[in-house]
């Protein structure tokens, strides 16, 4: 490619060139050798610049490793510092890239705490080229490394070419890994209660507390039989004693569309992913069993409540798994997905995207006369044909013949015409008679009337079809058409694919969706309709969670606690199936928590000062709308946590407290709880 | 006493561009480099045309561009040497006009070779220096979008290789040579379209100079014409060779997503037209459908039906004037 260092260099010496070769050799041969040595530099430099970025670009390996606390993880760790190496090598004995600018793509939503992405220097072959920065993932989920931009030039600025190394590397970030006590004591606090990962059940079993004396049965082992008793009673009384089982907790976590909206990192389903993590990993060091158990829209996932090691960090996996979730988008604007589209596309598919294997011809912006309600007028040219062979017609071509060439009495329009002819013919032929400029001017007239009207309706075709070729049609369409091109390649398809993504709209934003989805760049989603409607309702995740809850507790042995970190603020008038399960799950004296998302520019509830704070920054029309929107998010929260709260569910918002204690703490109520079965 | 470090300035105070050139290898290497081309081009103009207006002249633009960054000071500098050659005295005053026919022995002239190569020095060494410190690479975001104050891609200040320096004057020296080859073949190859074989040699000084006359034979090529149907055969064949091969190159290294685009892109075109028709159909029926067609204005009727019948009229207007409705 070449800059506009080069373009104006070759403008200029090609200008002087082209005069020294026509008018200045005569006078001035130096120009015409100095200008000729000047282009063959110039092509040399070209040549060369083209060799060595041929030979170079497919013969370039990268290396990425990420290194946490001096070593190199697969995994990373949120809220920890990271290295990232980039190694570049060219192969061994080829030719060296003497000006490389070589940029790591940053994965989305993430930061440079340290170092630098970008590198300028030379690539030699054999020789590590390497570029080191840190980052700081600050929330589980999914990091997408994408590649490598290898910028080429040459030294002096003529040429440049742009490489994207796709080299696409996904990296989990499992939740901040809490210390072995989960930032929990894993000691006893009150000696009223058990010791940690045990609860105490008031039913017969192998613990150490007194439940309650029975007659001795046959079969009863010695040691139980309670002498002292036995000795009031004359009787062999036998002691029974608790049951010492652990706590068990399970979580649900909503991983539907709702809670994968935002940016990368900052998703209600991140936070929900990292508070479940902190529970899952202090409930764990205290000897508690957690499970855990994922519910979209469409199923469920679920990993069987357990307490060892390997169990919490599968657990772990299966958070940073779950908030990498991208949104499953189908609809959306087709405008701004194509801009977003088109711009990820320039970036990072620099080689699909060029004219060579992705072309816009011409007649691509070409307005076909035929597809248009305007095609009628090309049976103008066929009608009059016809017309003029009709007696009418042809009387009155004879008509206008007669009229012109009866030089007595001529139309005073054709004989302005005719004078003006005559004038013309007189000047180069010497020839003054007004019959010459009649006769002229009737051949000049019958062509008008005979092929006037292919004429004028060549026009109209003209000039309906080249307005495609300006304004934002243009624009739109070329940008369709690449991008269509670049989808059809990665997906293998076949050409047709390419035509209907230019003309379906929501084929294409189907396909936008995910590609913009597949590189973590989706752009802000619009949260409602033009009918105001929520467009991520997902009302079918309550009907799963609820089948979710069902079972669980189906396979329930004791009082447990079920964690629910769900967004239901829309779902008011949808929620009783999941009462339901609630009411089952209580009636079986489990506990039943539900957590939900909220909006950071949204005031919570009770805080109207905040509300006031903020409504006092806007304009009044501003103001309104904030109002009502904040006034019916507030009310459909109410609806739901009133409509929980009858059932018998405690009901806390994600940012009210801190929700990890407000779990734990739960927790300890479940194990000093003493219900009797 | 205090021992709290100085808070940072925010705005600190713009580096020096000398002394940053100073302080930069890179940059003061290409910077005596171009410097040492300038003198030496000025000391030909001075010392063979007994110019002193074109040396100061070309020494002016030329410390304009290593000072002030000026990237057009290179090309100014090309045009500034074609003025100067014409007019030494600096003013467009005919009697200081060269001989007419210096074609002949306008050949590996010492003075032209001295002064070719200097200029070439001059401009291969201002153009690396302005990649080492005005701009090696472009934005790569159309200029609308660069942030302001956003600094260009360098070459880092490092030291000039050797080889590097070395190669700039040996390659110099080559195309010094090379232009002068290349000229002389463009001035000594006679294009006569009579002959089998166009390309001939002038026979003599004499023919050259018939040829370049208004009186030669109507039949015959005139020398300037001649002179650059070669040159532009010359050049434009080389490119059109060069930017095959390489054509041809990246065709051979494509990766599999670049041959599946070319292939699906190359199908696309040649089956453009019937496929277009059933989607865009599809497409408009389904937008039809949805009620998303955009709302048909003024300008659509008039498009569809104003302009027709304007050009009827128009059609019946020239009828009428001509008779025929008599």
């Amino acid at each position: 490619m070449l800059t506009a260092r080069g373009y104006w260099f070759l403008l200029g010496v090609g200008f002087l060139a082209f005069w020294a070769v026509v008018l200045l050799a005569s006078y001035v041969p130096t120009v015409g050798v100095l200008t000729f040595t000047l282009l063959l530099w110039f092509l040399f430099e070209w040549a060369w610049f083209a060799v060595r970025a041929n030979a170079a670009t497919g013969q370039v390996s990268v290396e990425r490793h990420i290194f946490q606390g001096d070593r190199e993880q697969p995994n990373l760790w949120a809220n920890v510092e990271g290295t990232v190496r980039l190694t570049l090598r060219l192969k061994p004995r080829g030719l060296r890239l003497p000006f490389v600018a070589v940029a790591d793509k940053l994965p989305a939503g993430q930061h440079i705490s340290g170092g630098e992405r970008r590198k300028v220097g030379e690539l030699r072959p054999g020789e590590p080229f390497e570029v080191e920065y840190r980052i700081h993932p600050v929330a589980p989920g999914v990091i997408r490394f994408e590649g490598v931009e290898l910028r080429i030039a040459d030294l002096c600025g003529f040429f440049y070419r742009r490489v994207f190394l796709r080299i696409p590397t996904d990296y989990l970030v499992l939740p901040t890994l809490a210390d072995d006590e989960g930032g929990q004591r894993a000691t006893k606090r009150l000696n009223a209660l058990p010791p940690p990962g045990v609860h105490r059940l008031k039913r017969a079993g192998g613990g150490s507390e007194l439940l309650d004396l029975r007659e001795y049965r046959p079969g009863d082992p010695p040691k139980m039989i309670a002498w002292k008793a036995s000795a009031r009673r004359e009787t062999l009384i036998t002691k029974e004693l608790e049951n010492d089982v652990p706590v068990r907790c399970m979580l649900f976590l909503d991983a539907s569309n709702g809670m994968r909206i935002g940016d990368p990192g900052d998703t209600p389903l991140a936070r929900a992913a990292g508070i479940g993590a902190a529970v899952a990993q202090a409930a764990s060091a205290n000897r508690d069993i957690v499970g855990l158990t994922v519910f979209d829209e469409k199923a469920t996932q679920v990993t069987k409540p357990a307490r060892t090691r390997v169990h919490t960090m599968q657990m772990l996996r299966t958070f940073a798994e779950t908030a990498g979730r991208q949104p499953d988008l189908t609809s959306g604007d087709a405008a701004t997905l194509q801009r977003y589209a088109h711009s990820l596309a320039t970036e990072q598919y620099p080689d699909l995207m060029a004219k060579g294997v992705n072309s816009r011809p011409f007649g691509l912006y070409w307005i076909p006369l035929l597809d248009s309600r305007a095609k009628w007028i090309l049976l103008l040219p066929i009608l009059f044909a016809v017309l003029s062979f009709t007696p009418y017609g042809f009387n009155t071509l004879t008509e206008i013949a007669r009229n012109i060439v009866n030089p007595a009495n001529p139309p005073q329009f054709a004989r302005f015409f005719a004078e003006i002819f005559t004038a013309i013919f007189n000047a180069f032929f010497g020839l003054n008679d007004l019959r010459i400029g009649l006769f002229i001017y009737l051949l000049f007239i019958m062509s008008i009337l005979v092929f006037g009207p292919t004429y004028l309706t060549m026009l109209f075709w003209f000039i309906f079809g080249i307005r495609g070729f300006f304004g934002q049609r243009a624009k739109n369409l070329g940008e369709r058409k690449q991008l269509g091109a670049v989808f059809a390649a990665l997906d293998d398809d076949t050409p047709a694919a390419i035509e209907r993504y230019i003309h379906d709209d929501d084929f294409f934003v189907a396909r936008a969706n995910r590609f913009l989805a597949d590189h973590h760049t989706l752009p802000p989603a619009d949260l409602y309709d033009k009918q105001g409607m929520y467009r991520f309702l997902g009302w079918t995740k309550v009907q799963i969670l609820a089948d979710a809850l069902v079972r669980t507790v189906g396979v329930a042995r004791d009082n447990e606690l079920y964690v629910i970190l769900a967004d239901l603020v829309e779902l008011a008038d949808e929620l009783e199936p999941l009462l339901r399960a609630v009411r089952a799950a209580r009636g079986r004296h489990h506990q039943v928590l539900v957590l939900m998302p909220w909006p950071d520019d949204m005031p919570p509830p009770p805080d109207r000062k905040a509300a006031d704070r903020l409504r006092r920054k806007k304009v009044a029309i501003g103001r309104l709308i904030e109002d009502a929107l904040v006034g019916e998010y507030h009310r459909k929260f109410e609806a739901v946590r009133t409509t929980l709260v009858k059932a018998g569910v405690t009901v806390h918002r994600f940012n009210s407290d801190d929700p990890v204690r407000l779990i734990l703490q739960r927790l300890e109520q479940v194990r000093g709880a003493r219900v009797r079965r | 006493m205090s021992t709290a470090a100085p808070a940072p300035d925010r705005n600190p105070a713009p580096p020096n561009p000398i002394l940053e050139v100073i302080r930069n290898p890179l940059a003061r290497t290409y910077a005596l480099v171009s410097a040492g081309g300038l003198l030496a081009a000025c000391a030909v103009v001075y010392l063979f045309l007994y110019s002193v207006f074109g040396a100061v002249a070309l020494l002016v633009i030329g410390l304009a561009g290593l000072v002030l960054r000026w990237a057009s000071a290179p090309v100014l500098f090309v045009f500034a040497v074609t003025y100067l050659l014409f007019f030494p005295a600096g003013v467009p005053y005919t009697g200081t006009l060269p001989g007419v026919n210096q074609i002949p022995d306008a050949h590996f002239r010492f003075a032209d070779l001295l002064f070719v190569a200097a200029a070439l020095v001059h401009l291969i060494g201002l153009y690396r220096y302005f990649s080492a410190v005005h701009m090696g690479m472009p934005f790569e975001a159309p200029k609308v979008f660069v942030k302001p104050g956003a600094k260009p891609t360098v070459r880092p200040a490092a030291a000039v290789s050797d080889p590097e320096l070395w190669m700039l004057f040996a390659r110099a020296g080559v195309f010094v040579l090379a232009g002068q080859l290349v000229w002389l073949a463009v001035n000594r190859l006679r294009l006569d379209f009579l002959r089998g074989f166009p390309v001939t040699l002038y026979e003599s000084a004499i023919e050259i100079e018939r040829l370049s006359q208004a009186r030669r034979a109507y039949y015959e090529t005139p020398v300037w014409l001649g002179r650059f149907l070669l040159a532009v055969a010359f050049f434009g064949g080389l490119a059109a060779l060069l930017g095959f091969v390489f054509w041809y190159w990246r065709l051979a290294r494509m990766n599999r997503d670049e041959a599946r685009a070319a292939l699906v892109d190359g199908s696309w075109a040649t089956h453009r037209r019937d496929l277009n028709r059933p989607e865009a159909w599809r497409g408009g029926r389904k937008k039809k459908l949805a009620g998303t067609l955009p709302k048909k204005g003024c300008g659509s009727y008039f498009l569809v039906i104003g302009v027709p019948g304007l050009l009827v009229l128009l059609y019946i207007m020239i009828v009428g004037c001509a008779g025929g409705f008599r």
